[in-house]
């Protein structure tokens, strides 16, 4: 054990680890920038219905919230072991011929991001099984300037549930935020 | 208050080594023994407000940035969110190369590098948009956090990024958010915060750890109760009670051993849990709805909430009212202090700001100059632990302007910078 902390102790003492280390850094701080280059160069879009989302998060900052999903009305055909009341946990969601969002039940070949179901409690009582389930996307803030912020929270509140859209940019299976449109 | 850095009987012991090996003379140890034993707290009050004044402006710059953001480019953007890793990357060479041995310097400076790694990859993040629960966010920090520690050994940096690993685990493991993770850190609030009881450390190991675990069990409480109405919540209360018996061992151990390496590290650790404190009593609000009693909705889960929050309201009174030796109106209304700042909170609106603001900073004032006076370094700690904990709520408020803020803060940050030059000159000749 104190063959292994002296030799390790030799490498971080040797003048290159420094550099070394920094450059570590330098990769994890900017591999994201190129990810996200290249997805917002070469992505697919694809349009998500959002609705207004109550944070609770005091630390949000200047970020509109919203929970963005599509929502799955009959039971699939396909439930591959876990599921809960006929519809899986997960699905995937992909872009259609003109850009929104469907959903897939099984991962697919080309451009998709995974979705997380709920139970959809809108319709039903919370002592009911639901009649729909929510596949929601795990996208859920999107910055705005401080000084729009509080006109597009109000927007997006009053807004009905078609009429909001928050558009990604999809490649592979990763995906970044655009942009989000409230339609008038 | 024997030293900053060791206790009395370490103290004893070098300052004998010293004095057998005849490296002191007996006058220049009955000299250093007397700075020792209190003589020299000037010191300390200009290092206080040199250190808030810095960060207060600090502050402010930040804030006057984050102002301009959204008239900056892309590339611009990318810049500035590197501009602090950059520096401290700078920093954290020279100090490898010539300080490596001074613990301070790599303490710190490792722990500047951690956090500007955080900030960089948080505002890369924010401006690409990227996705929104950031769970590969905290293992990439982690990460490179690791990394920084092991180039410089830093025990503050590896409990910091103890934090993000423990909250990248249970992102991981039952898709708890980063926010409500910080929930998850409010045992290591609770427990680290007892250390400012001065009594605490003097009390058998066995009574620590009875109050310890009495504190684990009220966090569990106010674990289960602060996340009702999620229906997914009871799912983690498993990892609630991993998590608190963690961080009660390492408590224990952190707060039971003497050297003067530990004992920095519990400073550390009180201050940190302070901040985290006032940060988890404000998302509280966010959680029930309202914590004061007039409004807020009676069930048996907000119960044990608001009996947590009344013993953290009430404590510091009754242990300043319980140390009082003279009784009379001016220090009883100061004990009031955090009820009215309690009460402050609960009204809400522009008084309620005004009172609950005022009220604290009246109490944070009080405690530093008690500390002062009275050469407690602990009640000097609790003060400053205040006060920079309602500067970082402030800092994040987004009722105001960010221009607003940071107006505020530089000028606050330079009344400080200003008292503390004012006060070098008050003392000056008169320092030991």
């Amino acid at each position: 054990m104190k063959k292994i902390y002296e030799l390790v102790l030799g490498v971080v003492r040797k003048p290159f680890f420094i550099f070394f280390v920094m450059s570590l850094h330098a990769i994890i701080i900017f591999t994201p920038v190129a990810i996200a280059e290249n997805i917002k160069r070469t992505g697919i879009s694809m349009r998500v219905p959002a609705q207004a989302f109550d944070p609770i998060d005091p630390l949000r900052g200047h970020y509109l919230m919203f929970q963005a999903s599509v929502r799955a009305v009959k039971p699939p055909e396909i439930c591959k072991g876990e599921c809960s009341e006929g519809y899986p946990f997960s699905a995937w969601l992909v872009p259609d011929e003109e850009g929104n969002a469907k959903i897939s039940w099984s991962e697919p070949q080309e451009e998709g991001i995974q979705a997380f179901g709920q139970p959809d409690w809108r319709m039903t009582g919370l002592d009911e099984i639901p009649s729909a389930w929510m596949y929601v996307i795990p996208f859920n803030r999107y910055y705005v300037s401080e000084k729009n912020i509080e006109d597009l929270e109000k927007k997006l509140r009053e807004a009905p549930s078609d009429k909001a859209f928050v558009t990604l940019k999809v490649k592979g299976k990763r995906a970044i935020v655009t942009s989000f449109d409230i339609l008038e | 208050m024997v030293s900053n850095f060791m206790d009395e009987r370490s103290f004893e012991i070098h300052l004998r080594a010293l004095e057998e090996k005849g490296l002191l003379l007996p006058a220049e140890i009955e000299r250093i023994r007397r700075r020792a034993q209190g003589e020299e707290p000037r010191a300390w009050l200009y290092f206080i407000l040199l250190g808030v004044g810095i960060t207060l402006v600090g502050g402010g710059l930040i804030l006057l940035i984050a102002s301009q953001w959204d008239s900056f480019s892309f590339i611009t953007r990318i810049v500035v969110a590197c501009i602090p890793w950059l520096i401290a990357s700078v920093i954290s060479v020279w100090v490898w190369k010539q300080k490596n041995e001074d613990w301070a310097w790599s303490e710190f400076t490792s722990l500047a590098w951690i956090l500007t790694i955080g900030v960089a990859l948080i505002l890369i993040t924010q401006t690409y948009q990227l996705q929104g629960d950031a769970g590969w966010l905290l293992w990439w920090w982690a990460l490179a956090g690791w990394i920084a520690v092991v180039a410089l050994p830093s025990a503050t940096g590896a409990l910091i990024n103890s934090f993000i690993s423990v909250h990248a685990v249970l992102q991981l493991i039952s898709g708890i958010r980063p926010e409500s993770g910080l929930l998850v850190t409010l045992p290591l609030v609770l427990l680290g915060f007892i250390f400012l009881i001065a009594r605490f450390s003097s009390l058998a190991p066995w009574r620590q750890g009875v109050v310890v675990f009495a504190m684990s069990i009220a966090s569990i409480f106010i674990g289960v109760s602060s996340t009702q109405g999620d229906p997914q919540s009871s799912a983690h209360l498993p990892y609630w009670i991993l998590l608190i018996g963690m961080t009660s061992i390492m408590t224990i151990i952190v707060g039971t051993y003497g050297s003067r390496f530990i004992y920095t590290l519990r400073t550390l650790f009180s201050i940190l849990s302070g901040i985290l404190l006032l940060g988890t009593t404000q998302l509280f609000q966010s959680q029930t709805g309202t914590w004061f009693p007039q409004t807020m909705q009676w069930t048996w889960q907000t119960i044990p909430n608001l009996i947590i929050q009344l013993v953290i309201v009430l404590s510091p009174s009754i242990v300043y009212l319980f140390n009082l030796k003279t009784w009379d109106t001016w220090k009883i209304m100061v004990s009031l202090l955090p009820v009215l700042s309690w009460i402050g909170w609960g009204v809400g609106g522009i008084l309620g700001a005004i009172v609950l603001n005022v009220s604290v900073i009246g109490l944070a004032g009080v405690g530093i100059l008690h500390g002062y006076c009275t050469r407690t370094l602990s009640t000097l700690n609790a003060g400053v632990i205040l006060f920079i904990g309602l500067c970082l709520l402030r800092f994040f408020d987004y009722e105001w302007s960010f221009l607003a803020r940071g107006i505020a803060f530089i000028t606050a940050g330079v009344c400080f910078l200003t008292l503390n030059v004012y006060t070098r000159r008050f003392f000056n000749g008169k320092l030991v």
